[in-house]
């Protein structure tokens, strides 16, 4: 364990480093650890493993981001230790932190499979760091599906209730048909430039994709981006994210939300500055066209939502879609604003999902109208979802405007001023149903027989804090942005 | 057609020709029985051929399967381990301490499912 724990930090220059350095290592064995911990350790350790494992989560992003310093790769060039993969890293494990804290405080959730449900974040930011950290197709495929498998569990855990078996098995069906994409565009990126690796391949692509093997490559970038495009839910493969956002537990909800569509990007990032590097030219126009659907289909779907989990699911969508802008401007400048997005929209989801998970059983559901009177029966809880809502919706001065601000201001830079355009209408468009549930906290009268809504101290402290973070990513995003320009500088 | 398959035609005809001696010996030299109903079913082991074409059964037989798949390709791994590393495991720890790493994880799904009660058939 104090090998595990001292992971990362050694690795500061050069050109290898140690396999038991790789920080995925040292979060596999603590999942391990909780998991059979909570199995066959003793009672007290049973009823409080969601704490330890919160408490770890925590340990493990302030060694992320006070220790972890770039440069190097591990078991030859399978595992890249960079500065996208360390900032995509402590996202993975913010998000792991926020879900377990919820998943403490939130009596959302599996009871008979506590344990598995906390320890199964674990695994999965395992398997996102992995992703993150690719340098082959090899390990992408593995660590995708070991992300995907693990998040049909989580989905569809609460097996006793109808919405979260069907969330598990749309998100399994349309999971399979992803992965079957994937496989079949590496497999013939496989036969067109004879490499699995990132770093030979993105020598190799722009002379295959120029030769007389033109058209396999075509297909193959086709289907992997395709399969990108499911785990970021963009339009036209968005289909099961309404309903899996909906169907699963509060906390997991906001996990995938936040940790899971990071880790698709950090894919999509690694590919078109990696292996794809020298036909990213080729493929911007195929990311800005999925931007501009997904901005549509997300914003226009959510228009008519009536569950908070749904609309999220479909806010997610259009979130993915100002997202892709950003790479579909192919720019440093579009990079580092995806990164900064991501973190932003990470914070005020999280702020908006993680209240609705201590307040769901209360509030007697996700609907809209369980708000009702929220701001008379709690007015601080109102004016912490009214901010969450608010950064989301993009309105200034916090975190969701400065991020679309500089989404747009890069896709702009790249030629992109239709898909600035179509942006605008979306966000136009986001407005009314971010503000439908500010309506229903505030001007609306709460139902006669309410019962107190008892949120306890520690998840108000965590919500307020994530609220802070967005105001504060929002105002002085100095520091942050300086952290972001320093470690993407070699990309 | 190439030498090296010579072998294989030849038991392909032997495959073919062990059944279809036995049905001509029997039509030649054996008697006209009689037949029923029950000799005419094909033979089961001890069950009803025929019945629903979606039969239920116990969910225990996918439990027992999906962990026979499992433990199963992941015991297989050690063999290309140990074949590729045969002369390296000797003088590298590295190779051992990854494999002793992955071993671990197995053992520790077997402990998780052993506390499960996976492995407990009257469940």
């Amino acid at each position: 364990m104090i090998v595990g724990l001292s992971c990362g930090m050694l690795a500061s220059s050069g050109c290898t480093m140690p396999w038991w350095q790789i920080p995925e290592l040292c979060w596999l064995l603590l999942g391990t650890v909780l998991l059979l911990g909570g199995c066959w350790g003793p009672e007290t350790l049973r009823s409080r493993v969601a704490g330890v494992s919160a408490a770890l989560f925590g340990l493990m992003l302030v060694l992320a981001l006070f220790f972890w310093a770039p440069g190097g790769e591990a078991f030859g060039g399978f595992y890249r230790w960079d500065g996208l993969s360390i900032l995509f890293k402590r996202l993975f494990l913010f998000g792991g932190f926020i879900a377990s804290w919820m998943m403490l405080r939130s009596p959302d959730g599996p009871v008979a499979h506590r344990v598995e449900y906390v320890a199964l974040p674990w695994f999965a930011v395992v398997a996102m760091g992995l992703m993150a950290s690719a340098g082959d197709f090899a390990v992408l495929f593995v660590s995708l599906e070991t992300l995907t498998i693990t998040s049909y569990i989580l989905v569809s855990m609460e097996r006793d209730r109808g919405t979260s078996l069907e969330a598990g098995v749309k998100y399994l069906v349309m999971g399979g048909l992803s992965a079957a994409f994937l496989v079949y565009g590496i497999a013939l990126l496989y036969g067109s430039c004879g490499t699995l690796r990132f770093d030979e391949m993105a020598g190799r692509l722009p002379g295959a994709l120029a030769g007389d093997m033109g058209p396999v490559v075509r297909a193959g970038l086709l289907c992997v981006m395709v399969a990108v495009g499911f785990k970021v839910a963009a339009a036209p493969f968005q289909w099961w994210a309404p309903d899996v956002y909906q169907g699963a537990p509060v906390p997991i909800t906001g996990f995938l939300a936040v940790a899971s569509k990071a880790a698709g990007f950090a894919v999509l990032l690694r590919l078109l500055w990696g292996p794809f590097g020298g036909v990213r030219d080729t493929l911007a126009p195929m990311v800005a066209w999925l931007a501009a659907a997904s901005i549509l289909v997300g914003n226009l779907g959510a228009l008519s939502q009536r569950n908070l989990k749904r609309l999220m699911g479909y806010s997610g969508i259009g979130h993915a879609g100002y997202l892709l802008m950003g790479v579909a401007a192919g720019s440093a400048a579009g990079v580092e604003a995806v990164v900064y997005y991501l973190a932003g929209y990470a914070v005020a989801a999280l702020v908006v999902l993680g209240l609705l998970g201590g307040l769901v059983d209360r509030l007697g559901g996700a609907e809209m109208r369980h708000l009702n009177g929220l701001a008379k029966r709690e007015p601080g809880l109102a004016w912490l979802m009214l901010v969450g809502l608010a950064s989301l919706a993009g309105l200034p001065p916090l975190a969701g405007f400065l991020g679309k601000w500089m989404v747009f201001a890069a896709a702009f830079q790249a030629g992109l001023a239709w898909l600035v355009i179509v942006a605008g209408v979306g966000v136009v468009a986001s407005l009314y149903y971010y503000l439908a549930p500010v309506r229903n906290m505030f001007f609306e009268s709460p139902p006669p027989d309410a019962p107190p809504l008892e949120l306890d101290l520690p998840f108000r402290t965590c919500v307020s804090i994530l609220m802070g973070l967005a105001i504060i990513l929002g105002i002085a995003p100095g520091p942050f942005m300086a952290t972001i320009g320093r470690l993407l500088a070699g990309l | 057609m190439s030498n090296e398959f010579v072998p294989f035609l030849i038991q392909m005809v032997f495959a073919a020709a062990v059944p279809l001696g036995a049905f001509a010996v029997a039509l030649l030299l054996g008697q006209r029985a009689r037949t029923s109903a029950a000799k005419d079913t094909p033979y089961e082991c001890g069950m009803e051929p025929r019945g629903t074409s979606s039969p239920r059964f116990s969910v225990k037989f996918y439990l027992v399967a999906m962990l026979f798949i499992i433990f199963d390709i992941e015991v297989v791994f050690f063999y290309p381990w140990a074949v590729a590393f045969r002369d390296a495991a000797g003088q590298s720890w590295t190779i051992f301490w990854a494999m002793l790493f992955f071993t671990g994880l197995v053992v520790a799904g077997l402990a998780y499912e052993w506390k499960k009660g996976g492995l407990d058939w009257s469940r």
